[in-house]
Parts: structure tokens; C-alpha cells; sequence
């Protein structure tokens, strides 16, 4: 397989899979297992592109998926991703994604965080990534199993609001629900965000001395500076709700 | 949506494209076609959010976050457009994208059309904000600081081995 029209987004440390199988103590043949907890996208359409050597086209930046396949490339391992979309993944990758169902809104069927966790025993990771993507109640049973990396992608509360002004009931809930992610994120073991708001609230969750990063969004193509010199031309991206 | 009807209201040839999806995709299509000045694309498309950075004077990220919501798609790349871009307080951008926006209180609608009213009157207020960009683009064309390369290295932590050269 060639990357010759997708640029490489992920570097390694030098010798890092060999000191990660010797840490590890891996048997020959055995692989290095990754696995990326994230239900947004369609990781099996970036999966094709990705196996022709292609980005995304409804990216211009690198996508996580994308960058997933890149890394575990690299490391010669063995990923996991899933997936709620019905794209069938291109055959023979070393990321294999799981198709994980809607839970009915009635009747039976299995929890998507109990389809998950079927996924993650079965594959025995050595490290799982978590994205917001999927309920973090998820977390401490992640934990029991690997380590697991929090990517702290949303915030847990907004900033800058002024908590004077919220009712007492409203500061009740907050609280709740800080103490909710306080104990889901209680036993993670590294936290990746991609601003430093996002940082600062989860390490407030979780207290200090977690091995931290600031990860930047890597950019396919330059935009160009030729806007009009007006603010009367507006550009709203973003959710489309009330 | 309510605040750039209130700008439009007093500038008339304000003009706002829209892009994005959500629960409102059909109301706003809709208004979309009804609606001087309004374009309304639903769904996300790397090309044209490249052309309509190109062809806008200020980017508005007007979305009250809460815990659900990520960080604002396209916002590094107006900035480092030259695209100024007027974002609430709650946005969660990183210091030195704050910086060089123009912000208004998070969740209040009349600060929102105040501070729209006013970058589209006051030349030289708009002209300052844009004077500060573009952004420097140097991280987001530095592999190192990738999300699979900061995972590579928190791997490489937690294990106790190597996580530089």
C-alpha cells in the first residue's frame, strides 16, 4: 500500500514499537492492540479512502480515523475502531472496525456500552482512546481491563458563564454532574485535548500528574487570505438547532 | 438565526451563509429559500467551508456550549484565513485562538447583535481585529502536534518508555 497522495500526519519516537514490545513482552507474532472509542463518524468510508493512499474529501484536515490507521501502521499493531454506520470496511486492514447496533427504543437488544465492551474483552487491548462520542460511564469497565486514554474533545461544563448567575438548582445539577465524571474519569491514565479550556476542566475532574497532551488540528490544504474587508458578510458554522 | 434577522433589521445588505446540521435542518433550508441574504448549506464538505471562508468577512461561532457539544469546526482555519471571528465566551478555543477573536457573553443574544452591529459599523474596530490575523498556521502543518501523534507519545508514557527522540 502507498500514502502517496495522503501526507503523513503521525510521528513516532524512534524505536518505539520495539521498546514497546519488550515492555510488553509480546510473544513473536503477537501484536500491539489499539483500540479508539469513538461512535461519530463513518470510520469504514475513511477506511476506504485511507487504503487507496487518499484523505477524506469531506475533510481538508486530518481526520482521527484516518490518523488511527496511521499510527497503528506505524507501530506494526493491531487496531480496533467501531462503528453505527452500515459502510462495509475494506477487507485485510490492520484496524478492523465492529459494527455496533442502535439499541431499539423498545424491546430488547443489547446496550451499545454492553455491544462495546463485548468488542473491547474479546480484543484485549493494550490501550483503549475514549472520545466524548460514547457514554463515559463506560470508562471505569474500560479501565478493569487497559489503560485508557481520555481525549477530552467537548467540555464538561461552558466556560466563562457566570456561575452567580445561575439558579440553585442549576449549580445543584452541576455539581451532580461533576461528580458523576469525577468518578467515570477516576481511573484513566492520560488525558489528550485540543484546547487547553478543555485540559484544565478534565484535569480539574481527575487532579494532576496524568501524562497530558495538546494535540493541534493538521490542515491538507492552506486557506487562502482573500476575504472581503467587511463584517457585513456573516459565516455561521455549527449545530442547526433552536 | 433571531440575531442576525435583528442586524439585518438596520443593515440591510448584511448578508450570512450557514453551514452545519442538526434538528433544524429542514426549518432553516426552508428559511434559507425564502430569505434575502441567507444561504443555508446542511451538511459538512471540506471544499466548500474552504470557499465560503473565502468568500465571508467575519466567522460567528454563536453556539452556547455545554458538556455535548466539541470544539468549533473550521475556527483555526478562518483565523488563519485572515477571516476575523466573533465567538462566545463558552467557546472552547485555545488562548491564543481567544485571543485574537472578538468574543460576546455566552447565551446572550442582545451582546451578540450588539457586538454584530458594531464590527459592522465601526470600521476601525473591525480593521483591528483583522490587523491581528492571519493566525500563525505553524502547528496545524506540524505533524508532531497531531492527535495520533500525542497519542503515540501518551502511549509511550504510560508504559515507561521513550516518547521522544
Amino acid at each position: 500500500m502507498t500514502h502517496t497522495e495522503l501526507p503523513e500526519f503521525v510521528e513516532i519516537a524512534d524505536g518505539l514499537p520495539e521498546a514497546l514490545r519488550a515492555k510488553l513482552q509480546l510473544a513473536t507474532g503477537e501484536k500491539l492492540r489499539l483500540c479508539y472509542l469513538s461512535l461519530a463518524n463513518d470510520v469504514a468510508r475513511v477506511q476506504h479512502f485511507w487504503a487507496q493512499g487518499k484523505g477524506d474529501p469531506r475533510s481538508q484536515k486530518a481526520t482521527y480515523a484516518g490518523m488511527f490507521f496511521e499510527l497503528v501502521d506505524k507501530l506494526g499493531a493491531q487496531g480496533l475502531l467501531m462503528s453505527l454506520f452500515d459502510t462495509e470496511p475494506p477487507k485485510d486492514q490492520a484496524v478492523k472496525i465492529a459494527k455496533i447496533e442502535r439499541q431499539p427504543e423498545v424491546g430488547g437488544g443489547k446496550s451499545i456500552v454492553d455491544q462495546v465492551m463485548e468488542h473491547v474483552e474479546e480484543f484485549q487491548p493494550h490501550l483503549v482512546v475514549i472520545s466524548p462520542s460514547i457514554s463515559a460511564e463506560i470508562i471505569p469497565q474500560i479501565v478493569q481491563i487497559c489503560p485508557a486514554v481520555y481525549y477530552a474533545h467537548s467540555l464538561f461544563w461552558p466556560d466563562g458563564r457566570d456561575a452567580k448567575g445561575a439558579s440553585i438548582k442549576s449549580r445543584l445539577r452541576e455539581l451532580v454532574r461533576k461528580r458523576q465524571n469525577r468518578r467515570n474519569l477516576a481511573g484513566i491514565s492520560g488525558i489528550l485535548a485540543p484546547s487547553d479550556i478543555a485540559l484544565q476542566q478534565t484535569l480539574g475532574l481527575v487532579g494532576r500528574g496524568l501524562p497530558v497532551e495538546i494535540s493541534r488540528n493538521q490542515f491538507i490544504l492552506t486557506p487562502e487570505n482573500i476575504s472581503p474587508q467587511s463584517a457585513k458578510s456573516l459565516l455561521y458554522i455549527g449545530e442547526f438547532e433552536a | 438565526m433571531d440575531a442576525f434577522v435583528s442586524v439585518r433589521n438596520e443593515v440591510s445588505d448584511a448578508s450570512l451563509t450557514m453551514i452545519g446540521t442538526g434538528g433544524k435542518n429542514e426549518d432553516l433550508s426552508a428559511l434559507g429559500l425564502q430569505t434575502d441574504g441567507l444561504d443555508v448549506h446542511v451538511g459538512y464538505d471540506g471544499e466548500r467551508m474552504l470557499r465560503a471562508l473565502q468568500a465571508v468577512g467575519l466567522v460567528v461561532v454563536a453556539d452556547y456550549y455545554t458538556a455535548t457539544k466539541a470544539l468549533p469546526t473550521y475556527l483555526p482555519e478562518a483565523l488563519i484565513s485572515g477571516v476575523p471571528a466573533l465567538i462566545s465566551t463558552s467557546t472552547p478555543a485555545t488562548v491564543e485562538q481567544m485571543a485574537l477573536c472578538e468574543t460576546f457573553r455566552a447565551g446572550d443574544r442582545d451582546d451578540l447583535v450588539r457586538q454584530l452591529k458594531r464590527l459592522m459599523s465601526d470600521d476601525q474596530a473591525y480593521q483591528k481585529l483583522k490587523d491581528n490575523l492571519p493566525m500563525d498556521p505553524t502547528p496545524h502543518y506540524d505533524r508532531s502536534q497531531s492527535w495520533g501523534s500525542g497519542i503515540a507519545r501518551l502511549l509511550a508514557e504510560i508504559y515507561g518508555v521513550p516518547s521522544e527522540n
